[in-house]
């Protein structure tokens, strides 16, 4: 049992066999959730990634029972708070793939205050969130991204609140690789998801992922196939921070593809960077560290 | 008249430099190889405003920072005013004024006694016209202090040398003149027929001690202990310790970061640990409310993670800048769902080291949340320590050692990884991301040994019973009782975390003035409690005195939910000024009890 071998070791290619756990999910059938575990398999298999440089962190809710499905090193938190742990990993390894899974209620409701400063941060770090505009397993009151006048336990007479747009947020808090994908396109998902973990910065993707129980056939109906426009189809020039601004703001949520990617240096590169003088690497004598208080 | 001891405070507005004058004197004290004691205290603004510090010089280890003040620098009688309850006068205290305060002498704050001295200095106009800058009006007040009172005269150049040089050379020889026409006054004055002064005793100047807050050693020793991640949100008074370590942690590789809130801070650093990384985050009371979810989520999925509370007082915002013990219920009790946890407490400054080591001792060798209860007073209050007695003491004897976390070994990984195996004392193998085949999932949901979730009952029990095994195995790994007094002392006192200095002086003068014996039991490991050894001490008591600062006796009716204190024996003693535990008050107390056991004896 050791730390594995910095030199790469002759690649036993794995399939998304390996990467699947055995765990069976509490998804509801035809939960859009088990289209982004597949296509989170097909990624790490096209990846290679090795499940013992892998995390997977989440916080509460549906989607975030993911980490368990996954072979990988994951983390099922506590409700909101994926982003500070996968932040304390990346820093603590940045050898480490970090992934974090989670839903619209855990992300943008109660764990909505930790989005602006991971992203401002630039960590090297991909967040997945599945989207269904609904609380799944508290079984059914309005989320974050529900629509006005949606009927749900909570709002009985219709939501009143008006609903977050995760990609427009994503744009204004600095996020250098924005995209939108969606549950039923599992080709489409593993696209965007390889681009995104290969992305050197911080990641966000929204998945519009159906709720078939509490948001029924419609919002399934919604992201067929054919009501789904493809950026990729599109003259969409992801770099421009113009376009992808027009684009989010058009509020149109059938268009899905990368909507914005720039390269900027990461958090840990600009943390060395301005401490590179400091950088000892040497275990500190406690004479020297102690006799720093002396008069 | 030669003191072994003496207690001084100096008073004034922001910009009058009272702080930087109080670490001059309390470093060349310690320069000179003598014991002192700083304790700071300011008003709520954030500049200006009124600030004070209360000085304690000795050639004997100090036990807190004293209570009445023996000599009295005061820049500004209306600053003054704002420190009336925390700076007591002795009767024979000295008082040192500048001559041109505003207020006259008919309108002072307090009134000042015959047996008083009371001495006006031209401070201002001395810095003005002979030093020719206004800002050098502290270090001339050093000058009059130090002849007067014979204080360190070297350390004090060699602490000015120091602190200037770093700056500008010429402010080293400007301020050394300061210092030269604060003692011409001095000299001068004392040529005079004037008021006899206490003097410091003669003392023989021996090693350098260590000058630093408790604060400070947290961190220090944190980083000894292998501190590789800090995550923390600014809050007073546990700031310094995220500001010591942002420039220190870079040189052992480690990352110091501010998070965007205590929330945030905790899950960083499970997050760092989960990842291989010895973890730590600091704060106060709000933010520990803030952090009690994360707490017992570190709880519940066996992350090892230390959570520094540096009490102030409360509730709710409270006095940032005063202290308290009014935590503890909340850091026993605060967590739901039976989340088990160890609580530890450090007394003094050298003792905030000892106690920080332990914390990640515990937390890696048990994959456990340890939650280290200081307060404003232990925590920033500056100590001079001996050099040997910071970790290096435990070190080289051997009782003070570096727990590593433990890799699992092959065995464990060879039938699939069971991180939370159900184990003998219930620590179960840990792995982190990069160790080869130990993967697996970390939860806050229940979970079986894998760490998949359940909901099956007969395995929440078992869990129940393996995390908390790890306490009953704590209880008996770690002695953290500090015993002080004869034993056969028939009133008792116990206390926790920084009163321990108060109490053993508070019995030390009831001895000298009253022949009443007492001794007292400081357990610095809240929870697990070592019920036992409590107990056994309360049965050898004719009378227990409970001593905290906490306006609900929080410690008393923690000792009574956990050992048997019936109410005829006990005694509580709760104060809660915001101010160290009260000397005085506590020997009076000491007195009374005695009292009333004489008199059923009789």
């Amino acid at each position: 049992m050791s730390l594995p071998d910095a030199s790469p070791e002759p690649a036993a290619s794995r399939s998304a066999r390996d990467y699947k756990r055995k765990l069976k999910p509490v998804w509801c059938p035809g939960c859009g959730d088990f289209g982004v575990v597949n296509a989170l398999y097909k990624t790490m298999t096209e990846l290679q990634l090795d499940p013992d440089k892998t995390a997977i962190i989440s916080g509460i809710g549906c989607s975030s029972r993911l980490p368990g499905y996954v072979n990988a090193y994951g983390f099922n938190a506590v409700h909101g708070r994926a982003l500070p742990i996968a932040s304390g990993v990346k820093m603590s390894n940045p050898e480490i793939t970090t992934i974090v899974a989670g839903g619209d209620g855990d992300g943008l409701a109660i764990g909505m205050g930790h989005f602006p400063h991971a992203a401002r941060r630039n960590l090297d770090i991909t967040y997945i969130m599945m989207d269904n505009r609904i609380y799944g397993l508290t079984k059914g009151q309005f989320s974050p991204t529900s629509e006005p006048e949606l009927v749900s336990k909570t709002s009985t007479l219709g939501n009143v609140e008006k609903p977050v747009d995760p990609v427009l947020m994503a744009l204004s808090t600095g996020v250098t690789f924005v995209a939108r994908t969606v549950a039923t396109n599992l080709k489409h998902m593993t696209k965007v998801f390889r681009e995104a973990i290969e992305h050197k910065g911080f990641s966000f993707i929204q998945v519009l992922s159906p709720c078939v129980t509490f948001r029924g056939k419609e919002q399934y109906k919604e992201y067929q196939d054919d009501g789904i426009i493809y950026l990729e189809d599109t003259d969409h020039n992801c770099e421009s921070f113009h376009q992808a601004q027009a684009l989010a703001m058009s509020g149109i949520r059938q268009l899905v593809g990368v909507i914005y990617h720039v390269h900027q240096e990461s958090f840990m590169q600009r943390y060395w960077k301005v401490r590179r003088a400091l950088k000892g690497g040497k275990e500190m004598m406690i004479r020297e560290m102690v006799d720093d208080f002396l008069p | 008249m030669n003191n072994r001891e003496l207690t001084l405070a100096i008073v004034g507005s922001g910009g009058d430099g009272v702080i930087s004058a109080g670490e001059i004197i309390v470093k060349a004290a310690a320069s000179e190889g003598l014991y002192s004691f700083l304790l700071k205290s300011f008003g709520p603004q954030i500049r200006g405003g009124e600030s004070s510090c209360k000085i304690r010089l000795s050639d004997e280890e100090l036990l807190s920072i004293g209570e009445e003040t023996r000599i009295l620098l005061c820049y500004s009688w209306s600053d003054y005013s704002r420190f009336i309850e925390e700076i007591k006068l002795r009767d024979d205290a000295v008082i040192l004024s500048d001559e041109d305060d505003r207020i006259g002498d008919a309108d002072l704050p307090i009134e000042i006694l015959d047996s008083q001295t009371w001495i006006k200095v031209p401070l201002r106009r001395l810095a003005n016209k002979e030093v020719g800058n206004i800002l050098t009006k502290n270090i001339v007040s050093l000058g009059v202090l130090q002849s007067l009172f014979d204080l360190p005269e070297q350390g004090i150049q060699g602490q000015i040398r120091k602190r200037f040089a770093k700056k500008r050379k010429e402010l080293v020889e400007l301020n050394l003149q300061a210092i030269e026409v604060g003692r011409k006054w001095a000299q001068d004055f004392r040529a005079q027929d004037g008021p006899e002064l206490p003097r410091f005793f003669d003392y023989e100047a021996s090693e350098a001690k260590l000058v630093l807050s408790g604060n400070e050693a947290t961190a220090v020793a944190a980083l000894w202990a292998g501190l590789k991640f800090f995550a923390g949100y600014p809050i007073t008074p546990a700031s310094d310790i995220m500001e010591w370590l942002e420039s220190r942690l870079p040189k052992v590789d480690g990352v110091m970061i501010q998070a965007e809130d205590e929330i945030a801070s905790l899950g960083m650093a499970i997050g760092a640990s989960f990842a291989g990384s010895k973890s730590m985050t600091a704060t106060s009371g709000p933010g520990i409310s803030l952090m009690i979810e994360m707490i017992g989520l570190a709880a519940m999925a066996e992350i090892p993670v230390v959570v520094v509370n540096v009490q102030r007082g409360g509730p709710s915002t409270g006095i940032p800048t005063k202290t308290g013990q009014s935590d503890l219920l909340q850091a026993c009790h605060g967590l739901h769902g039976d989340a088990p946890h160890v609580v530890l407490a450090a007394t003094d400054v050298k003792d905030c080291a000892t106690i920080s080591v332990e914390a990640f001792n515990i937390a890696e060798k048990y994959q456990i949340p340890v939650i280290v209860l200081l307060d404003q007073f232990v925590g920033q209050r500056v100590e001079a320590v001996l050099r040997y007695k910071l970790l290096r003491e435990g070190i080289e004897k051997g009782w003070l050692r570096r727990v590593e976390r433990e890799l699992p070994s092959s065995a464990d990984t060879a039938v699939g990884f069971h991180r939370y195996r159900f184990t003998e004392n219930g620590v179960s193998p840990m792995s982190y991301p990069g160790v080869e085949d130990g993967f697996y999932i970390a939860s806050g949901i229940e979970h079986n040994e894998l760490g998949d979730p359940v909901s099956d009952v007969d395995i929440h029990i078992q869990m129940h019973d393996k995390r908390h095994r790890k306490l009953e195995h704590i209880r008996r790994d770690f002695n953290f009782m500090h015993p002080f007094g004869p034993e056969d002392a028939e009133i008792g006192i116990l206390c926790w975390g920084s009163s321990k200095g108060p109490v053993r002086e508070a019995m030390m003068q009831a001895e000298r003035e009253y022949g009443i014996p007492s001794k007292s039991l400081t357990p610095s490991c809240l929870l697990p409690l070592d019920k036992a050894q409590i107990q056994e001490f309360v049965d050898g008591c004719e009378r227990v005195i409970v001593t905290e600062s906490s306006y609900g006796g929080q410690f008393f009716r923690y000792l009574r939910s956990e050992v048997d204190l019936p109410a005829p024996l006990a005694v509580p003693f709760a104060v809660t000024d915001g101010m160290p535990l009260p000397i005085k008050p506590l020997v009076a107390k000491i007195k009374e009890v005695h009292d009333e056991l004489a008199r059923r004896k009789s």
